[in-house]
């Protein structure tokens, strides 16, 4: 998808300029002609609305990509620990490392059920955008408001390994309940690198915070993979 | 050709943002795609679109 | 010319409607982003506090929301070394600070019945009766009963106030039920109580050796560690010694279903197979250790003469295992790279229980194991504030603060000193221990107590008995709720303030202190357990010992008297502990970094002995050498016979703390645990002829109860039956033997032999 959006824009681009062109080669015209005319309509009409929605496919699908949110440099501590530090214990690395999310990673833990989940969303992600553009954030970063542990639940719900711990019982009872207070998080640790981490400062920060990070940051990486995939068996 | 150089030229810029946003997606350039790309050419889309009505209607074909 | 007017004409023109444009779009876009940021659904916490989880002694991390002054959500902290991993039961604290069932205002009983009262005539009474006791029978006639969840200014402020002002040695309390074995044993041991390592340790740990701790279910955090660390490293083995085939037990790679009581025999046999393989640290027992029979010291060839006795041939049929099962641990223990154990009641609770606690040390000792990262023997705490409360600050019946000793007249003279009070005060006998407290209420010598945050009428041993003294004595209960099982005898009952509701210190397992903040007012006319005391010490005349008035200023005397101990925490200010993410001790200076390991470099004791040839100082003893004691098995008196088949075990399950005072008041984890029930392993069910849910009669040398049969084969095993003591309603206490350790006087509560009867 990404190349045909590709060679797309490409398309436009030389379309529009040779059009472009063409149409300054007649700016004497007082009237336009028909010839022109279709050339207007094509230029300014038909391709750049063209161009509007491949970007807003974008905006709308590409997005849900983990990529898009690592593309904000203030969100490389997430992606650097999620994809690259094979010895993270957080909840992020083990589930993206083992491939236990097929797609969307990010937007798939991060984005509520249903269409007022989709769209809250996207509102979250518009709301980051500005934030992230006017450089309007502190490092480190926070989740505002409660993260839904229905989110957690609408993958593990009837999974044999979720249902064949009893302790999951009454956490389930809680999370139904209108008095919901829990969160799957208090037993199963963090979602990402704890905040001092991501603090710029920190032993860590510079590691955590580099957008370029593409190496396993660990000697053994064999070793770690192993034990990655052991987590995927972690409970009976 | 004078009558669509103001579209002309949001085209250019809308385009100048467009393209690269759709070729190396980014949060800078989706902030300007969204804000000043997709404006522009929405104007110049409505100010040609303009234009042919007031051209269609001139010629009593409206 | 005229082309380019035209131009400029135009462009002014549309310079204005791309302005206009601009300002729209602007405009747009920042409202919309000011309605998202508006949007956002913060969910009701409208602050966030540091703090620490009231239930266990793991200690964990939290961070408290709050929204005005109600706690609405509970969540582990991820900078505190939990890293933010708490248990269910923590994380519903919130439901328990709701209840609307506490206990508001002083109650006093008239006619056999419990009615409102004033805190003035509540004091007041109490006061005249504790002066009436003093007056006519003297300080032993009194007692105060406390508790590993006393926040350690309050421990610390009933214990000065007891011994010193009252004269009187009867400062016992819950930890005597659940940590005194380890203290003893530490004690004995490396001469400090308190354990060498921490938990770090398991970050580092090759092979874990579990006795007695069912540590998925009672410590889940913790747990929760081990099985990463195993996650990370596919060497790494757990080694889980129960009887029961525990949750914890599931996930060993080597599991010894030992029968109750024996492992002594294991632990010893262990020694013995080390010993046999050459596999002893020569160069480390040469060092740093030496040998004792618990009368004189001994060669190390007499302790591996002792140890002969202990063969695995000649121990395993006993234990219910085999030869090749000890070889193969004592093999894994030894040569692993780094072994830690852990334990908790199941060695604690048991009338061999110092010795226990003696031998796993040794184990550590004459291996290496130890003062190394991943090797340690670690005593998992089962209350809050058991270590930093009750035993660090010395409110037993033997002890005085920071390890000093009541029998010893050098330690009194130095607490004297240092409370400032005349030399001679503090009285030379040790008062008595929990047990013997409560057997003095029912004998009639301890006349008066106060009874504080805890809830003997449903934890001590051979219940029915103590029961009697309770009803005999006046007594003085600090509750939290009404309906507890202890609050049923107060002759007084005051509201006591619960958890966030006031200010203190905890201190953990591993020598980590951590605040907890007040972060709201106590419901009713409750007060903090340490206001009960304050107010309770100037009434009865000792406020020229009690001289500081708040939790601050406690804690601040406390600190500075640390100084002059091994314990040194003089560094611990209020504002560290508010800061930072615990601190654990030694820790002299308000720079110092604490100590994660003890006797090594590092710890501000150790460092002035360690050179390039000497690793390790156990500066405890005045050779700076550990003792490995030979500690022969004695059968206790609780064993299975023909009239008695089965061993009756108790203990905890993971929604349920301890006597469920405040854990089974949370629907969710209520109805999770179930009703108080008997646990049986199917074959000997069968035999019973017993169905889930069939009443039975089960009796013991000490009584008889009712209660429901449950039966499950994956956790149970053959020969033992297992109930939990959360359920008022279910007090398996009844029938369990009060036999205790010689040394601790920690009660067995995990051997009793029992016979079972169905009833129709």
């Amino acid at each position: 998808m990404e190349t045909i959006l590709d060679i797309l824009a490409v398309v436009i681009l030389i379309v529009e300029v040779i059009l472009l062109y063409k149409l300054r080669q007649n700016r004497f015209q007082e009237k336009l002609t028909g010839g022109v005319r279709a050339m207007v309509l094509v230029a300014i009409i038909l391709f750049p609305v063209l161009a509007v929605m491949l970007g807003n496919y974008h905006v709308f699908v590409t997005t849900k990509e983990s990529t898009a949110c690592q593309s904000c440099h203030v969100m490389a501590p997430m992606a650097n620990d999620m994809m690259f530090d094979t010895k993270s214990q957080t909840l992020a690395a083990r589930h993206y490392q083992n491939g236990w999310i097929a797609e969307h990673e990010c937007y798939s833990c991060h984005a509520d059920y249903g269409f007022q989940g989709t769209m809250k969303a996207k509102l979250d992600g518009y709301r980051h955008l500005m934030r992230y553009v006017t450089k309007t954030y502190e490092e480190p970063i926070r989740y505002r408001g409660e993260f839904n542990s229905m989110n957690c639940y609408g993958c593990h719900e009837g999974s044999r390994t979720f249902e064949a711990v009893e302790e999951h019982q009454p956490v389930v009872e809680n999370l139904k309940s209108d008095d919901a207070s829990i969160s799957c998080l208090n037993c199963h640790g963090r979602a990402h690198p704890e905040p001092s981490r991501r603090t710029p400062g920190h032993e860590d920060y510079k590691w955590l915070s580099n957008p370029k990070n593409k190496e396993i940051s660990v000697k053994d990486a064999n070793e770690v993979k192993e034990y990655i995939s052991n987590l995927a068996v972690s409970k009976k | 050709m004078r009558k669509v150089f103001i579209e002309a030229m949001l085209v250019i810029i809308g385009l100048a943002i467009s393209i690269p946003y759709i070729i190396n997606p980014g949060p800078i350039l989706m902030f300007l795609f969204v804000f000043v790309a997709q404006p522009c050419i929405a104007v110049a889309v409505m100010l040609v679109l303009w234009e042919v009505y007031k051209d269609l209607t001139k010629s009593n074909l409206l | 010319m005229s082309n380019k007017k035209d131009d400029l004409n135009l462009s002014r023109r549309d310079f204005l409607k791309l302005t206009g444009g601009t300002v729209a779009v602007g405009g747009a876009a920042l409202s919309g982003w000011g309605l998202t940021e508006l949007i956002v659904d913060e969910g009701p916490v409208k602050s966030w506090h540091k703090s620490v989880c009231r239930y266990c002694g793991t200690g964990c991390g939290v961070m408290l929301g709050m929204n005005k002054d109600k706690l609405v959500r509970v969540r582990g902290d991820q900078e505190a070394h939990n890293k933010g991993v708490i248990c269910i039961k923590g994380s519903m604290l919130d439901k328990v600070m709701k209840s609307p069932e506490r206990l508001k205002v002083p109650k006093i009983k008239k006619n056999g019945k419990l009615v409102e009262s004033t805190w003035e005539e509540a004091m007041e009474l109490m006061t005249k009766k504790f002066k009436e006791s003093l007056e006519k029978s003297g300080p032993t006639s009194i007692g105060f009963y406390g508790s590993g969840q006393l926040l350690i200014e309050e421990s610390y402020t009933a214990n000065k106030l007891f011994k010193a002002g009252f004269k009187s040695n009867n400062v016992d309390g819950n930890p005597r039920l659940c940590m005194a074995s380890a203290a003893v044993g530490y004690t004995q041991t490396f001469g400090k109580d308190e354990p060498p390592g921490a938990y770090e340790d398991i970050d580092h740990a090759e092979t874990f050796f579990l006795i007695g701790s069912n540590a998925y279910e009672c410590h889940p955090p913790l747990w929760e560690r081990i099985m990463l660390r195993k996650k990370a490293n596919p060497n790494v083995k757990i080694i889980v010694v129960d009887p029961r085939k525990t949750k914890t037990a599931d996930h060993a790679d080597v599991y010894v279903p030992v029968l109750p009581g024996k492992d002594m025999l294991l632990l010893n046999s262990m020694c013995c197979v080390i010993a046999e393989l050459g596999l002893l640290d020569e160069e480390f027992i040469s060092k740093y250790v030496s040998f004792n029979d618990g009368k004189k010291g001994i060669s190390i060839e007499e302790y591996k003469n002792f140890l002969k006795d202990y063969r695995p041939e000649k121990v395993a049929d006993e234990l219910g295992i085999t030869p090749r099962q000890i070889r193969e641990v004592a093999y894994q223990f030894a040569s692993s790279k780094a072994t830690m154990s852990l334990w908790t009641m199941g060695i604690n609770q048991r009338v061999q229980g110092v010795f226990l606690n003696n031998t796993l040390n040794s184990l550590h000792l004459i291996t290496g194991q130890i003062c190394k990262p991943g090797a340690t023997p670690l005593s998992l705490t089962g209350q809050s504030n058991a270590c930093g409360g009750v035993r660090d600050t010395g409110s037993l019946a033997h002890l005085l603060p920071n390890g000093r000793l009541i029998a010893k007249e050098q330690h009194r003279n130095e607490m004297e000193e240092l409370w400032k009070v005349p030399k001679g005060t503090i009285a030379p006998k040790p008062g008595r221990h929990a047990l013997a407290m409560f057997d003095g209420m029912v004998t009639g010598d301890v006349e008066t107590a106060l009874i504080m945050c805890s809830n003997p009428a449903q934890s001590l041993p051979n219940n029915r008995y103590y029961r009697e003294g309770m009803e005999k004595a006046f007594l003085v209960v600090a509750e939290i709720f009404e309906d507890t099982e202890t609050a049923k005898f107060a002759d007084i009952l005051l509201p006591a303030a619960l958890y966030i509701e006031k200010e203190g210190v905890y201190g953990q397992t591993e020598r980590r202190y951590q605040i907890i903040d007040k972060l709201r007012e106590p419901v009713g006319q409750a007060r903090s357990d340490f206001d009960i005391l304050v107010d309770f010490a100037n009434r009865m005349g000792q406020g020229n010992l009690i001289t500081y008035k708040t939790p601050t200023e406690c804690w601040d005397e406390y600190r500075i008297i640390s100084k002059s101990s091994k314990y040194d925490f003089s560094g611990i200010t209020r504002e560290r502990l508010r800061k930072e993410r615990g601190i654990q001790w030694p820790c002299p200076t308000e720079d110092h970094p604490g100590t994660v390991r003890r006797y090594i470099k590092g710890d501000p004791f150790a460092d002035k002995h360690i050179d390039a040839n000497h690793k390790v100082h156990f500066y405890g003893k005045p050779d700076g050498k550990a003792v490995v004691f030979a500690r022969p098995y004695v059968p206790g008196k609780e064993d299975v016979s023909k009239e008695k088949p089965l061993f009756l075990t108790t203990g905890r399950v993971v929604s349920q703390w301890h006597t469920g005072t405040m854990t089974y008041r949370v629907p969710e984890l209520h109805r999770s645990a179930g009703p108080g029930r008997f646990v049986f392993h199917p074959s000997d069910a069968g035999p019973h002829g017993l169905k889930k849910g069939d009443r039975i009669e089960v009796e013991s040398s000490r009584g008889k109860m009712e209660g429901i049969v449950d039966i499950s084969r994956d956790h149970e095993t053959p020969g033992v039956v297992f109930a939990a003591f959360y359920d008022q309603k279910f007090l398996v206490n009844n029938v369990v033997s009060d036999d205790h350790d010689p040394i601790s006087k920690e009660p067995d509560y995990k051997v009793t032999a029992i016979s079972v009867k169905k009833l129709s």
